[in-house]
């Protein structure tokens, strides 16, 4: 028997990663045999969507759809990602990696990277990635399952992807209709309210028709059609932290080996993503529209690329920050319409799948009692506010001196959250974190050791144990790691062999 | 500097009571192998503590950190096991009693806790504390230590202590004595600061002692604490039952292993079974009796100032309806190892654990203040409990759950979600509807599993030992079936 509160209607506006994400996870999600899920969406209007990259957490979402790993990465022309590599971001010539797992092992209660900091400076310490199994496959261009060894040093093996955002898109439509969902095509043009409380009645479609429903999400990008047009969210601006503000985004052919890395470069305006797919590289320049022309942006950009370009460069304009309330009466922004923060670290997609499990786990009926929307918008507003720290992170600890982006990124006051993070990192390399933060301290420390934030001192507990013991600890980490290595496949024999596009067949 | 060898560090504990032994063990294993690290307690003679203590399975996770062994602790200190807290007399409209029990409550699906099953496919949600193996053991006066095998549903029970308080101390002392930490009786008679926090302690007016760090043990006295900082926070308003009277009892048969906890017209009471003795703490709005303490609710507005950490009741002083003074301490003490400082500034250290330490402490503050202002007692004192308001934090989760039964997530919680939950199921606070997700469920499955774990938890109840013959065994050295 169906409860008189269930929704009888949702209504998705929007497609795009965000709208089909969405679709899909609910139609397997609600499945009470009730509740019609409808999507509008228009091809007319573009997706932002362009070469993705990803963080390891997506492998859950895509296991909650049920979706093969092959399938998916067949059909979107996926590779895999084991890291990213940061590119003269602390200092012109500096290279670093932010690889996804751990770094050696804990030893004593006592962090792995308190022993290196020590180990260091007493020169018997090879470099952080070196400890790090991701960070040294992706070096090596080499990605495969290796055998798990319960007593291995090693932590095991984290991935996620880089694919193509529209035929991600594409591939969840597929699955959404297949389980009853209802795409409407056509543009949204106006929007009615419930006169005695606000609540979103309809959308009323180009064609004059109107789509009601109980429960609107929007994914309508950007400019948040329902959750900012109609129902005056307003927005928290955080450009003064993350002045970019423009990204261009282009695709270019394919040249030299696969890696299983997305690449950053830092530019003097801004920074340059390269993401590997399967049949191109997707490319794009983020930055500060005050320190750089477009034109100039874009020829930039171009001198920039791997081999040809591959379409005409696509302009997209920003503003960094969040939607004050994602969640208002019967409207939930997901995905853009959310908030933006700049995809230095792949978590776009992140944010709306956050978004779609959040929705799940507090899924309304049709009383939207109102501490469930405070618990939905104070879990967004603590989710980006923790991104943002982190990728504040990136452009504050920078040595690129006499560049004027940089100096006033170096020089600004930072978040507060932040600045503690740091003042205690400084101190001893220690760090704390809640526990449901996104980023764990693997990250945090590969950031900014990365970035050369060495801290003055290290855990006094390190002292402790014996330095000859801590020394060959080292060394078997040191060779687990690379003997791990050694016997994954290339990433693109990984590819070929397991989940070749069909467009990709190599030449025979 | 890099790191410590120049400057070893020296920590001084002041306090004698159960938070300063604990303290003492916690801080030598943390500086174990520390080349010229050095750990002292000073202990102060005389009554340390209630006569018993009540404590949650936060202290057994302690315990197996600093590598105290808990079968030992029962039998060298003759006491008992706790599997929970027996609620009664809390309900105004005669509804019976109820369990908040340790240990696992049932399982979640994916995102929809337990309780929600119970309540879309279960007989509804006064029954759900009875999925949990622990609370099907209070019933039936039974224990049994949980299981290591997570395929034995013995492993889903947790447990801690009642504990003989003046026994326990001195065990703990004996093992600190055993692993060489330097303790030394006396008392405090001079303290002296600078401006970088304490500069130095007199003992008994002859004695002179100085430290890198001190730490406060002292409880409600905040002896160190008060010389450099005594910004508190008042908690006396949350509560009227402010008077304290402790009692002995004749031990009662059979020996139930949980704390009743049990309302009155006048008070509550919450009663420690030990097999020797029931120690009744009693707390009242007047002080009637002549053998009264007044309690001090509150907490030290920054625990951790300078170069003196206070902890236990001297950083501070939850209702003890709240049951969150050990695990405040273990939390604390938990989180030392991570924060020792290795020079005079110690503001980063500090500010980590004062933040963390004052959720924590919000946390138990808005426990207590859940069960005095949901209790439906009709007496005027009870009835005033009801008038006060409840912290933003709490308000917000308390409307959460009575809509669709759902959770607040909350940084720093010292409790499990289902001590929430059987808070306010128990007290009568009960969702209005259950979470929508609960639908998608197949009835006869769920239902079919909820009958399965239900009659699990009987079934392996009534399979173990007799409460008093399990620590009888514990005692004869005779290990558990």
């Amino acid at each position: 028997m169906i409860n008189p509160k269930t929704l009888d209607q949702v209504v998705i506006v929007g497609g795009g990663s965000a709208g089909w994400m969405t679709a899909a996870a609910l139609s397997r999600l609600i499945g009470n045999g009730h509740t019609r899920i409808t999507l509008i969406e228009s091809e007319a209007i573009g997706i932002v969507g362009v070469g993705e990259a990803t963080i390891p957490p997506i492998r859950h979402f895509n296991e909650l759809l049920g979706l093969d790993e092959r399938d998916f990465l067949r059909a979107t022309q996926g590779t895999i990602k084991t890291a990213i590599e940061f590119v003269d971001w602390t200092r012109p010539g500096h290279t670093y990696l932010h690889p996804f797992g751990t770094y050696g092992a804990d030893m004593n209660a006592v962090k792995f990277h308190q022993y290196w900091l020590k180990l260091r400076q007493l020169g018997q310490a090879e470099a952080f990635g070196e400890y790090n199994l991701c960070d040294v496959a992706a070096r090596q261009n080499r990605f495969g399952p290796v055998a798990r060894d319960r007593q291995s040093p090693v932590s095991s093996l984290h991935w996620a992807y880089h694919f193509d955002a529209s035929l991600y898109a594409r591939h969840l439509r597929r699955y959404a209709e297949q389980r009853g969902v209802q795409r409407i095509e056509g543009k949204v043009v106006d929007v009615h309210q419930r006169p005695e409380d606000g609540f979103i009645a309809s959308v009323e479609m180009e064609s004059g028709d109107r789509i009601g429903g109980d429960l609107f999400v929007d994914c309508s990008g950007f400019r948040g059609l329902l959750i900012e047009q109609t129902l005056k969210s307003g927005f928290e601006d955080w450009t003064h932290w993350l002045p970019c503000n423009r990204a261009i985004a282009v695709s270019s052919a394919s040249a030299g080996e696969l890696t299983p890395f997305t690449r950053s470069t830092a530019r003097d305006a801004g920074w340059q993503w390269r993401i590997p797919l399967q049949h191109r590289i997707g490319s794009g320049f983020v930055y500060s529209a005050d320190h750089l022309s477009e034109d100039e942006a874009t020829s930039v950009m171009l001198d920039n690329l791997d081999g040809e370009p591959l379409n005409t460069p696509k302009p997209i304009r920003f503003t960094t920050g969040r939607r004050k309330q994602a969640w208002i009466k019967n409207c939930v922004a997901i995905g853009l319409a959310s908030g933006f923060l700049e995809p230095l670290e792949s978590t776009s997609i992140h944010i709306t799948q956050a978004g779609i499990s959040r929705l799940m786990a507090l899924f309304p009926d049709k009383d939207f009692d109102p501490a469930g929307i405070t618990e939905y918008n104070r879990q967004a507003e603590y989710l980006y506010r923790h991104i943002r720290d982190f990728i504040v992170l990136h452009y504050h600890a920078n040595e690129r001196h006499g560049v004027p982006l940089w100096d006033h990124c170096r020089n600004m006051a930072i978040p507060e959250t932040l600045q503690r993070k740091l003042d205690l990192f400084r101190l001893k390399g220690r760090l704390f974190r809640y526990e449901d933060e996104l980023f764990a301290e693997s990250s945090w420390h590969a950031v900014l050791l990365g970035q050369n934030v060495m801290p003055d001192g290290y855990d006094p507990l390190v002292d402790a144990a014996p330095e000859d013991r801590i020394i060959d600890a080292f060394r078997q980490m040191h060779q687990a790691v690379a003997g791990a290595v050694a016997s994954m496949p290339k990433h693109q024999t990984f590819i070929d062999q397991h989940c070749r596009a069909a467009m990709t067949a190599p030449p025979a | 500097m890099t790191g410590s060898a120049a400057n070893p560090l020296s920590i001084l504990i002041i306090g004698g009571g159960p938070d300063g032994w604990l303290t003492a063990l916690a801080a030598h294993q943390a500086v174990a192998g520390l080349p010229g690290a050095s750990v002292r307690i000073v202990h102060e003679e005389g009554p340390v503590c209630a006569p018993a203590l009540s404590a949650p399975p936060d202290l057994r996770m302690l315990h197996g950190r600093l590598g105290l062994n808990d079968g030992d602790i029962l039998a060298r200190t003759g006491g008992a096991a706790r599997l929970g807290r027996l609620f009664s007399g809390w309900r105004g409209d005669g509804q019976p009693d109820f369990i908040q029990p340790h240990g696992a409550i049932g399982a979640n699906w994916g995102p929809l806790h337990f309780h929600q099953q119970v309540a879309a496919h279960g007989p509804g949600t006064d029954d759900y504390a009875n999925y949990a193996l622990a609370a099907q053991a209070i019933k039936q006066a039974r224990f049994a230590p949980p299981s290591p095998n997570p395929r034995d549903f013995l492993s889903t029970l947790d447990f801690g202590f009642h504990l003989d308080c003046a026994a326990y101390t001195a065990l703990l002392r004996d093992t600190a004595r055993q692993r060489g930490i330097e303790a030394c009786p006396g008392r405090v008679t001079a303290i002296e600061t600078d401006e970088t926090g304490l500069a130095g302690v007199t003992l008994d007016k002859s004695r002179y002692l100085k430290a890198d760090l001190y730490i406060d043990a002292t409880g409600p006295e905040m002896k160190l604490a008060a010389a450099i900082n005594a910004a508190c926070e008042d908690w006396s308003d949350d509560t009227p039952f402010l008077f304290e009277a402790t009692r002995l009892e004749t031990p009662r048969s059979p020996l139930t292993p949980a704390t009743r906890i049990i309302a009155d017209p006048a008070g509550w009471h919450m009663a420690i079974a030990l097999p020797d003795a029931t120690v009744t703490r009693r707390f009242t709005a007047t002080a009637d009796d002549g053998d009264t303490a007044r309690l001090t609710p509150g907490r030290l507005r920054t625990p951790w100032s300078g170069n003196c950490l206070a902890i236990g009741g001297a950083a501070c002083r939850p209702d003890p309806l709240a049951d969150a003074d050990l695990p405040l301490l273990a939390r604390t003490l938990l989180r030392l190892p991570g924060l020792l400082p290795t020079g005079p500034d110690m503001r980063a250290e500090a500010d980590v654990h004062n933040r963390a330490f004052t959720r924590e402490s919000d946390a138990a503050r808005d426990f207590s203040a859940l069960v005095l202002g949901s209790q439906t007692r009709s007496e005027p004192v009870w009835r005033a409990c009801r008038d006060a308001a409840p912290s933003d934090r709490l308000a917000h989760a308390t409307a959460l759950f009575k809509a669709r039964g759902r959770l607040a997530t909350r940084e720093h919680d010292i409790y499990r979600p289902g001590d929430w939950v059987t808070a306010w199921l128990g007290l009568g606070v009960k969702p209005r509807r259950h979470d929508p997700l609960a639908d998608r469920l197949d009835p006869a499955v769920a239902s079919a599993r909820l009958t399965q774990i239900r009659t699990l938890a009987e079934q392996t109840a009534a399979a173990m030992p007799d409460h008093q013959a399990a620590l009888s065994r514990l005692k004869a050295g005779v290990p558990p079936a």
